[in-house]
């Protein structure tokens, strides 16, 4: 182990250009990326291997794969699960009513069963669902498999084969291999523990709220014409509400909402009224809401 | 490195974080493609390849720290495994005086900036005070600072600090905080200084640790594996870090169980929904269709030995417990050492701990000698309250069944077995002591439609959901 001062590890030059490049491209699409999250894009494509993006709701996990699609000029195919979600909805299915009439058709010609068969196994018979179009797509695409979590587990056992090795098996057709393989998102909102085989295939992402700076700079990107001092005064409040015990912490989305809501009622800075008004916007809650102007009426003094 | 590598997956491994071989294929890939001299690049890398779980991302990252840089981490230079630029690059750049320190815990705090936070707690231990001249020690000095001073101690210096630099700003002005700040500065700042205070207190912990020579890692194993640590064996630090994991377990766990509870499928074949199904298949049912059951909501009744033994273990279980509660109509808990008194009205507030606390001392709990009674408690509870209980309820027990040789009076429990729907036991003592010494846990067992073993946090989060 002596020698093993020669890395096996190459530190690579490039990198640091390229995830460079990911934050400026995202930032083109109107996301703005951590170096955490330009890093995982960069390993994900280095490595060709699932990103598995997991977090509270609202903090930008589908966002993310849209971005993505919008810098790579990739086409996005979005899988939204469901419970019931199945394989004919998710994989392919077989256009029963259009293999019924070209067998009705078929019926007044000279033509032996076996032939028939061939054909309506074929291709055209075929109802690409979203996981097979990502498959067969000739061009690049970003495949979004949103709130994995929400499915059967048996569905999760069908991903599988996609996600290690991009292939699609049908039993009437053979497998099915990827001609651009796919860079393939997952988000999950942790309602329900993944299995460790679908975990082992992918990186996995945390996605959390973002710290201050960054909130700051999502917000002035989103909406631009708010002023600096107003754009962090929003921020905070957030932030100090989201450090509440609440039932539902106001997420990115509500913030940029909200943010757009101050904009709009065009004041020069906040106070304890227009908090008050516009609390609305950023809480879902009732008892929230209560628990907050409490909080903001007690801290303030008048 | 690659011998590093693997010691430090092992130690994730003790850990409870399950790496297995593909997922170590991974990471030596994922590592070819970023350079070690990028910390972060290198630090991610390894996250992402080797950590699938939100719950262990703290685990990982205080490992990680301590291998890469504690005393681990010198060893294996010392065995020229590392190259040595690797924990050069890794270094943070300190302040070097105390001027420079306050104004940059200042501009952490205004940022929030909690990674600077944590680094400029490791610092602030280094701060001397010689006839009040306040000093910081340059560098990591082994026996420097630190040793034998509390985080109260440190934090007093740096608050007097703090207050000195503001009088010394200010002089004679007094600041006027206006509006909206007057709500927010406070608040924000008690924050950061609350996450500094336990950020000085883990890094007073870390050096003493290192100061005495010591294997940091394997030391704080223990501590961090908390999932599969002994709730009623654990010591006051793992106890207090697993009050702080088991808040977003609960929270998991609520939503988890909602959703089940959801996709539990039996029921009926739903008629009109296979009907409008055959219709694809030319009026043949091929696909049933069910309809899913609507179950009703039972009620919860919570007995909880609250004798010293079990306070950490109540407190625990109860706050799983209570995360599920709205999959029952209705909660009541109750609380007994040799007598069964309800305590459901101490848990309005959400701080099981305090309310555990006021039990103890508000409660009438113990009319004896303070030692459980498992015997008296379920007597005084099946007078008292067993006429109320519907037939539509679930009772759980929490307790170690350790009844100092006294009468069982197991037959309560044989009564109320045919009155209600589910009698469960929770135990956190690991099975092969059950029944052994005063233990008579089997006596209850029989008119217990289940006796759970929980030992620690990942069986309690694997049991709570099959009680609702």
């Amino acid at each position: 182990m002596q020698n093993s001062a020669v890395l096996p590890f190459g530190p690579n030059s490039d990198q640091s250009k390229i995830i460079d490049e990911i934050k400026e491209g995202m930032k083109e699409n109107g996301y703005l990326c951590s170096d955490t999250i330009a890093n995982v894009l960069y390993l994900a494509e280095k490595l060709q291997k699932p990103v598995l993006v997991e977090g509270p709701a609202g903090v930008g996990k589908t966002e993310l794969a849209k971005a993505l699609s919008g810098m790579k000029k990739a086409e996005l195919i979005r899988l939204q699960c469901y419970e019931g979600l199945d394989e004919a909805k998710a994989l392919y299915e077989w256009n029963y009513k259009k293999q019924l009439l070209h067998i009705q058709a078929m019926q007044g010609k000279d033509l032996d069963w076996e032939k028939i068969e061939e054909n309506i196994f074929d291709e055209d018979f075929l109802l690409s669902r979203p996981l097979l179009k990502a498959i067969t797509s000739d061009k690049p695409t970003v495949l979004l498999i949103d709130e994995i979590d929400k499915v059967d587990l048996e569905f999760e056992a069908l991903l599988l084969e996609i996600l290690s090795d991009f292939q699609i098996s049908i039993p009437e057709l053979g497998t099915i291999k990827a001609k651009n393989p796919p860079f393939v998102i997952l988000t999950s909102n942790n309602t329900r523990e993944l299995t460790e085989a679908l975990k082992r295939r992918c990186l996995f992402l945390f996605l959390d709220y973002p710290d201050m700076d960054r909130e700051l700079e999502i917000v002035k990107l989103k909406v631009p014409e708010l002023p600096e001092h107003l754009a962090k005064q929003i921020v905070r409040v957030v932030r100090l509400i989201r450090s509440m015990d609440i039932k539902k912490s106001p997420s990115i989305s509500e913030t940029l909402d909200w943010a757009r809501a101050i904009f709009y009622l065009g004041v020069d800075s906040l106070d304890r009224q227009t908090v008050e008004t516009t609390l609305n916007v950023l809480l879902k809650y009732q008892g929230d809401m209560e628990r907050v102007t409490q909080s903001l009426r007690s801290g303030l003094r008048v | 490195m690659e011998k590093q590598i693997l010691g430090f997956i092992n130690y994730l491994r003790k850990a409870g974080l399950p790496i297995s071989v593909s997922e170590t294929v991974d990471c030596f890939q994922a590592l070819t493609h970023v350079s070690v001299f990028d910390k972060q690049a290198f630090k991610l890398a390894l996250s992402i390849t080797l950590v699938k779980d939100s719950v262990h991302l703290p685990i990982f990252e205080e490992l990680f720290n301590l291998y890469f840089f504690g005393s681990a981490a010198q060893k294996a230079q010392e065995l020229g495994i590392k190259p040595k630029d690797l924990n050069e690059n890794f270094t943070y750049e300190r302040p070097k005086n105390v001027e420079e320190f306050l104004e940059r815990l200042d501009a952490a705090i205004e940022n929030q900036d909690l990674n600077e936070l944590s680094q400029l707690a490791e610092v602030a231990i280094d701060i001397q005070v010689d006839a009040d001249q306040f000093s910081l020690i340059p560098g990591n000095l082994p026996g420097s600072g630190g040793s034998g001073s509390t985080a109260g101690e440190v934090l007093k210096k740096v608050n007097t600090l703090r207050a000195l630099r503001q009088e010394e700003k200010n002089t004679g002005k007094i600041r006027i905080i206006e509006g909206l700040d007057s709500w927010l500065q406070p608040a924000e700042e008690e924050q950061m200084l609350n996450f500094f205070r336990a950020a000085v207190g883990e890094a007073l912990q870390k050096r003493e640790l290192n100061n005495r020579g010591l294997d940091l890692i394997e030391r704080r194993i223990p501590n961090v594996n908390l999932q599969e640590t002994d709730i009623i064996t654990a010591n006051y630090t793992q106890l207090e870090e697993m009050e702080r994991a088991i808040k977003p377990l609960a929270k998991k766990l609520a939503s988890r169980i909602a959703q089940k509870r959801k996709q539990a499928r039996k029921g009926k074949v739903d008629i009109r929904s296979t009907l409008r199904r055959s219709l694809n298949t030319g009026g043949v049912p091929l696909d049933l269709r069910f309809k899913y059951p609507r179950p009703t909501k039972p009620e919860l009744y919570l007995l909880c030995d609250v004798s010293i033994s079990m306070t950490g273990f109540s407190a625990f279980a109860l706050q799983l417990v209570y995360s599920i509660q709205n999959m029952f109509s209705k909660v009541k808990s109750f609380a007994f050492i040799d007598n069964t008194v309800e305590i459901t009205d101490f848990f309005t507030n959400t701080d099981f701990n305090e309310a555990l606390y006021r039990i103890n001392r508000e409660a009438k709990v113990v009319t004896g000698d303070g030692r459980s009674d498992y015997g008296k408690a379920l007597v005084s509870f099946y007078q008292k309250y067993a006429p109320k209980i519907g037939s539509n309820s679930h009772i759980i027990i929490l307790g170690d069944a350790r009844n100092n040789r006294r009468p069982s009076e197991a037959w309560v429990l044989r009564e109320l077995k045919s009155q209600v729907r589910r009698i469960y036991w929770l135990n956190p003592e690991p099975g092969n002591q059950w029944d052994t010494g005063d233990s008579i846990i089997g006596d209850y067992a029989k008119y217990c439609h289940s006796v759970y073993e929980c030992r620690n946090i990942q069986q309690l989060s694997q049991v709570i959901p099959k009680l609702a």
